[in-house]
């Protein structure tokens, strides 16, 4: 865990760098009239000051107090990406699809992704999970789900 | 208006027909949410807010704190039955409960669990009703510096009880208050932080954010283990009832455990989860055999169980009485009612009396409900959890999509969402927890027009928060509980906790 705390402390002093920065060309203001910059000022400074001590603690571990585990070791990224890719793909194409088309796709791809269906579960799942929430939320509870270019 | 007055126009609120189907929904879908594994509660609850949207604020509140005792009650059921937590409230059930089904005592375990969760869950509603009430009552003295004193006190203990590194605890409140500066000053009505994005401009929305870290996020953890869905159920249930002996050895585990749910749940960061092992640790010392324990001591399973429902009752404590949540779940409970355009705070009782003393009353009812429910139908539940996660994930994703997008029918919100879903995942492989976060989101807004009240108030003197008793005292106790950390006996505590939460 060690080098994954050095970095991501390195990533969020960085981070708060940036605000600190866009907080004071916002206006800090003055202590007896903070300006809207103040709080993001003052909680960024003390981000900064945390990640530094974060990267203090992680260079002060002894290697044998390292956990021999890794966060991403041995585990199945590629569903993971694929279901993040997933919903990328239904964002951009939500609008120009529409709800039930879009949403039939995606729930068909979740399915492909895990790698666990039969063709008759790959059209019956997906078509009465899109139908039946498009029923309840966008009939019932009159949800404004985009209706897309076939206008459905 | 007296207490009785109050508390009979609490009843008729909660029994009307539109508040018990809500309630009944609302603790059906916790105890699913509670045998299930893979959906906790919080996540639950942001699942099932934007259903809310469309029904009273009385109906909504009681419906997603139903979800919640509903979650601590389905959780025993599988922990008991066939070793397997449904939620995180729930570890410490497995380790007697369990013995007790594999020894053919599946029964009695099961049913002191219901028992002991109905008796902490109501005894919880009647402290709550008492304590809150006349706590508002005393907050509403309280100004600018006191809200923020106890802002940050909140903040500090929530961090304090993180499960992992108490720095990144305090990094991750820090980004809270960050994400929540996002959008319009309050004073000045500039935009802050909005790149020129028209959509950022009310700020990044509670839906989006919670959808991201509690629901995508846990989806995204799931899948990345093998899937494994073969449950081994062979247990045989009979004697449904605990007998005199089991009660007489559970009586007052059931009380202890109450007493320590309650009051650990009030304090900031005082989670469900804590209490059990809080419950469990206090029931083993205090035990005349405690080389029983871990071979099927009922009281094993009666303590942690009473503590965990009694927690959701002290919770509600600081959240209605003074409108500060003191957890996540909570947090969401709080938006849930700003949603509606309530704000919980001193003044909530006295101008909602119909949605709090409702609440009360819905939970005395939901209690009966779950009780009712579980007993006779943990056979239902067990096969619940043959449902395969294949199937669950697309629909947790469904509905993330769905309530995010039903909020303003915005695109954006589902781009926020994701890229909130990746960072609250990569922040768990990272051990960056969410819960002070989301709390943290929540707070900021408020904090910051404290803070900067109380600084106008002071003409930009900071001693005003350490000449007023209440902040001084308040503020004393975060910087109490900062220090403390460094002592080693104290962190050794802490990190033991952790490793036992992360071994289970």
């Amino acid at each position: 865990m060690r080098a994954y705390d050095r970095a991501s402390s390195i990533f969020w002093f960085f981070f708060s760098m940036i605000v600190f920065v866009q907080s004071f060309r916002m206006g800090v203001g003055t202590l007896s009239n903070p300006g809207m910059g103040f709080m993001a000022c003052c909680a960024s400074g003390v981000m900064a000051f945390l990640s530094l001590i974060l990267l203090k603690q992680s260079f002060a571990k002894r290697k044998e107090q390292e956990e021999i585990a890794r966060p991403f070791a041995g585990l199945l990224l590629g569903r993971v990406v694929g279901v993040v890719v997933a919903v990328i793909l239904y964002i951009i194409f939500l609008a120009s699809l529409g709800y039930l088309i879009g949403t039939f796709l995606l729930m068909a791809a979740l399915l492909v992704i895990v790698g666990r269906y039969r063709w008759w579960l790959l059209i019956l799942f997906p078509a009465l999970s899109s139908l039946v929430s498009y029923y309840v939320f966008a009939k019932l509870f009159q949800c404004p789900f985009p209706a897309g270019m076939f206008s459905f | 208006m007296g207490f009785f007055h109050n508390f009979l126009m609490g009843f008729g609120v909660a029994c009307t027909p539109a508040n018990l189907f809500f309630c009944f929904v609302g603790v059906v879908a916790g105890t699913l949410v509670g045998v299930l594994p893979g959906i906790g509660p919080t996540a639950a609850i942001a699942l099932l807010l934007p259903v809310t949207f469309a029904v009273t604020p009385t109906s909504s509140i009681i419906m997603l704190a139903g979800i919640l005792y509903g979650a601590m009650y389905g959780g025993s059921t599988t922990s008991i039955l066939v070793n397997i937590p449904g939620e995180s409230a729930s570890i410490v059930t497995c380790i007697d409960g369990y013995q007790m089904a594999r020894k053919g005592r599946a029964g009695p375990a099961l049913a002191i669990a219901a028992w002991g969760s109905f008796i902490a869950g109501t005894l919880s509603v009647v402290f709550l009703m008492l304590i809150a009430e006349p706590l508002a009552k005393i907050a509403l003295r309280f100004s600018f510096p006191e809200y923020f004193s106890l802002m940050v006190a909140g903040l500090m203990t929530v961090t304090y009880m993180a499960r992992f590194s108490i720095v990144k605890a305090l990094m991750m409140a820090t980004l809270g208050i960050l994400i929540g500066n996002v959008g319009l000053d309050m004073i000045s009505g500039l935009p802050r932080f909005t790149f020129g994005i028209n959509e950022l401009s009310d700020g990044v929305g509670v839906i989006p954010l919670i959808m991201g870290v509690f629901g995508l996020c846990e989806v995204l953890e799931n899948l990345e283990k093998e899937l494994s869905t073969r449950v081994t159920y062979k247990t045989k249930l009979r004697n449904l009832w605990p007998t005199v002996k089991d009660w007489a050895d559970s009586k007052w585990a059931i009380i202890r455990g109450t007493l320590i749910g309650f009051l650990i749940g009030i304090l900031p960061g005082g989670s469900g989860t804590i209490t059990t092992f809080l419950s469990y640790t206090m029931e083993k010392k205090l035990s005349k055999h405690p080389e029983e324990f871990g071979r099927g001591a009922i009281e094993g399973v009666a303590g942690p169980e009473s503590a965990n429902n009694a927690s959701c009752g002290g919770g509600l404590v600081p959240l209605m009485s003074l409108g500060i949540p003191p957890n996540a779940t909570m947090a969401l409970l709080f938006a849930a009612l700003v949603i509606h355009g309530i704000s919980p705070g001193p003044t909530f009782i006295a101008e909602h009396p119909d949605i709090f003393w409702g609440l009360i009353a819905s939970m005395y009812v939901g209690n009966v409900m779950l009780l009712v429910l579980n007993l006779p139908m943990i056979g239902i539940w067990v096969q619940v959890l043959k449902i395969p996660y294949h199937l669950l994930f697309p629909l947790i994703v469904l509905f993330c999509v769905i309530g995010t997008f039903s909020v303003a029918g915005s695109i954006f919100d589902l781009k926020l969402m994701l890229i909130f879903g990746v960072l609250g995942y990569l922040m768990r492989k990272f051990r960056y927890e969410g819960a002070p976060l989301i709390l943290a989101y929540v707070l900021g807004p408020l904090m910051e027009q404290a803070l900067r009240q109380s600084l106008l108030l002071s003409g930009g003197s900071f001693t005003i928060f350490f000449t007023r008793p209440i902040s001084a005292v308040t503020l004393g106790i975060a910087l109490f509980l900062l220090l403390s950390t460094i002592f080693p006996k104290i962190r050794k505590r802490r990190d033991t906790l952790a490793e036992l939460e992360e071994e289970e």
